[in-house]
């Protein structure tokens, strides 16, 4: 048997490798039209192949449209320019131009931004929607002065609690090693403000934390717990979200003022409308991940019974960044939108 | 006996036995020309068999197509291949209706639809997308995966036949998954059935990124491709661990560290003659860490080397096409070719 199928698999041998699998890596880009378009250079953490990668190449091809070929983007997907912090990095140092980044890639250029994901208060999408609407052009203003133009904004999923162990309220994480990102101030403060320490690591170390159970509890949303494969490692899934995952399509104020106003306008026009497109997937998909995840073993948790003590974590939460991350009459504003139907 | 020959013994025994069934007279006629014994056993094969002469037929005709493989794999022209491809996908299907359960059609048929989808359908996705032709690009994508879910069925269908409790292992997760097969898969020779199970499947997660809960499928591809590399690791060029690389440099977070330990193992063991390792090296680990430099020697070994691999000459073929593609095409995958 063994050997009749060794020489007829071999047949396409080891083709099936090259591209087998996640196919990051390469971007699939129109070649331009015109000679003299202006290139944007844009990374992005969607995977080549991705539904969001194809929202934002049909984005590509209407601007490329709308300016006559003087304007495209080069999209650099997957991991090919590392992660958020990378893509901050090369934009600012002109290795790059653009990016497409979530709260950790906004976070690190606009820092008060972060208001927005501040756990407790922005739980339902149109929340978010009224909230960044309505304070768009205050956060774009500090987009500017730190070098950004802020092209349009987006979002990554609901954010939620998931643990190896089961929990329902939140002494039930006292004992737990809960992860916090590197750079996040907002989960890490929560996590203290229960009474547990937060575990920091970078994301490409959670998933070997989870299997040694260095974390046992992270903060995620259940698109990102299927996408970083965490979820094969964890058992239960908050019902509730504490926040929104925000994000953004973010460029070079330099690169943006070289454009002619027409062109700026049809790209803050086109990148509009892709991000709307976009946060249908995204919240599609976060939907879709969810009942995948539930399908596959999960276990929801009611928090809903203890709803009392998480709030009021969270509340304490917000208050202690105040003042370190935002300040309060941002916090004032976010919440009296928020609380505004 | 070995298994194949007791296989083959037996095989031929039936077509007697057929033969016999088709021409009763015969018996009569011979009655003395033969044993007993044999007489006997035939007609218990008869019996029991209710013999078909096309399934025989087919039985036969898949130890052909494994005499037949090497002619293929050692190829040179990709057109040429590339279209027969095709038809030998419709005959497989074919012959697999008349022998459902017969494994070396079954397997030959899950290769023909992971190559022909990757070297030929995807490599015009490439293109496609190169031109900026993106309905043909989604069209191409479309038909990848339908073949990929194809052969991820054709595969479940075969391990199933190896041993029973599969759907329950892969409905368990990954380490209920990894530990079945532990359990049932320890011979050497399940390498192969277990790297195109793999293969398919993480072939129609590539294509079918669009949908999360076929991403979620990744982690169950990654447990039964290491699986067959654990058995086998030199199987197919060492193509299972060539693809490991391939996923630690491109998964969500990539790991590069270990993605360059398992590229540079496989360059070394294979003696850098898989052209495809040095393509997908290139492709997935010097992009992803930045070095131009990197990707433009390993992509310039693949066009400079020879015939280095007659076994494997499609596959090199292969790996030169698309070394040349992405050498045409390095600012598309370095931002900033003067770091």
């Amino acid at each position: 048997m063994s050997d009749v199928l060794t020489h007829w698999k071999q047949l396409l041998v080891v083709l099936l490798a090259a591209g087998a699998f996640v196919v990051p890596g390469t971007s699939s880009v129109p070649k331009a039209h015109a000679e003299k378009a202006t290139v944007i250079r844009f990374a992005s953490l969607a995977p080549a192949g991705s539904a969001f990668m194809k929202v934002m190449q049909a984005w590509n091809r209407s601007l490329k449209k709308e300016t006559q070929n003087r304007v495209e983007l080069r999209f650099y997907s997957g991991g090919s320019q590392g992660d958020e912090r990378d893509f901050i990095r090369k934009v600012r140092a002109g290795q790059m131009d653009a990016a497409g980044v979530t709260t950790t890639g906004l976070g690190m250029v606009v820092r008060p931004v972060l208001v927005l994901s501040t756990p407790g208060l922005i739980t339902e999408y149109d929340q978010l929607e009224r909230a960044r609407t309505q304070l768009n052009e205050r956060f774009d203003s500090m987009f500017e002065e730190a070098g950004f133009k802020l092209l349009a904004w987006g979002e990554a999923g609901k954010n939620r609690l998931f643990s190896v162990d089961e929990f329902a309220k939140p002494t039930d994480l006292k004992n737990r090693r809960p992860w916090a990102w590197k750079d996040d101030p907002i989960f890490a403060e929560f996590i203290r403000v229960i009474g547990a320490n937060p575990v920091r690591l970078g994301v490409p170390e959670v998933y070997p934390g989870l299997q040694t159970r260095m974390v046992d509890t992270v903060p995620a949303s259940a698109l990102a717990a299927v996408a970083l494969q965490w979820y094969t490692r964890l058992n239960y899934m908050a019902k509730d979200n504490f926040s929104i995952i925000i994000g953004g399509s973010i460029i070079k104020q330099e690169t943006f003022d070289e454009l002619s106003e027409a062109d700026q306008k049809v790209l803050l026009d086109t990148s509009e409308r892709a991000a709307r497109a976009l946060d249908t997937l995204a919240r599609r998909d976060d939907d879709k991940a969810y009942h995948s995840l539930i399908s596959r073993g999960m276990i929801e948790v009611d928090t809903a019974q203890h709803r009392a003590a998480w709030d009021q974590i969270a509340t304490e939460t917000r208050q202690n960044l105040t003042g370190r991350v935002y300040s309060q009459s941002l916090l004032d504003a976010v919440q009296k939108i928020v609380a505004s139907e | 006996m070995r298994k194949t020959e007791a296989f083959s013994f037996l095989k031929r025994l039936l077509v007697l036995a057929c033969v016999e069934r088709a021409f009763p007279l015969h018996f009569a006629v011979m009655p003395r020309c033969r044993g007993l014994g044999v007489g006997a056993l035939v007609w218990l094969l008869l019996t029991l068999s209710a013999c078909d002469t096309a399934k025989l037929a087919a039985d036969s005709t898949a130890e052909l197509f494994g005499r037949a493989a090497p002619g293929v794999e050692q190829h040179w022209d990709y057109e040429l291949v590339g279209k027969s491809f095709p038809a030998s996908i419709v005959q497989l299907e074919g012959l697999l209706r008349i022998v459902p359960d017969n494994e070396v059609i079954g397997l030959s048929l899950v290769g023909a639809y992971i190559g022909y989808g990757v070297g030929w359908i995807e490599d015009r996705v490439e293109v496609a997308d190169a031109e900026d032709e993106w309905e043909k690009a989604e069209h191409l994508r479309r038909r990848a995966l339908v073949m990929y879910t194809r052969a991820w069925e054709l595969s479940k269908h075969f391990i199933r036949n190896r041993a029973p409790g599969f759907d329950d292992a892969l409905a368990g997760g990954v380490d209920s998954l990894d530990a079945w097969l532990h359990d049932m898969f320890t011979e050497k020779e399940d390498a192969a059935i277990l790297l195109w199970a793999g293969a398919s499947l993480g072939a129609r997660i590539n294509m079918g990124m669009e949908d999360i809960d076929t991403v979620a499928d990744l982690p169950l591809a990654k447990v039964i491709l290491r699986r067959s590399v654990e058995l086998d690791p030199d199987f197919m060029f060492m193509t299972g661990k060539m693809t490991m690389g391939v996923l630690a440099a491109s998964e969500f977070p990539p790991n590069m560290d270990r993605a360059k330990e398992l590229f540079d193992e496989v360059l070394d063991q294979t003696e850098r003659r898989n052209l495809m390792v040095q393509m997908n090296m290139a492709r997935y680990y010097a992009v992803n860490v930045g070095d131009s430099e990197l990707f433009r020697k390993l992509l310039n070994e693949v066009l400079d080397a020879g015939d280095v691999l007659p076994e494997a000459r499609l596959n090199n073929v292969l790996a030169r096409r698309r070394a040349e593609r992405y050498l045409g095409r390095i600012e598309y995958f370095f931002s900033d070719l003067s770091e």
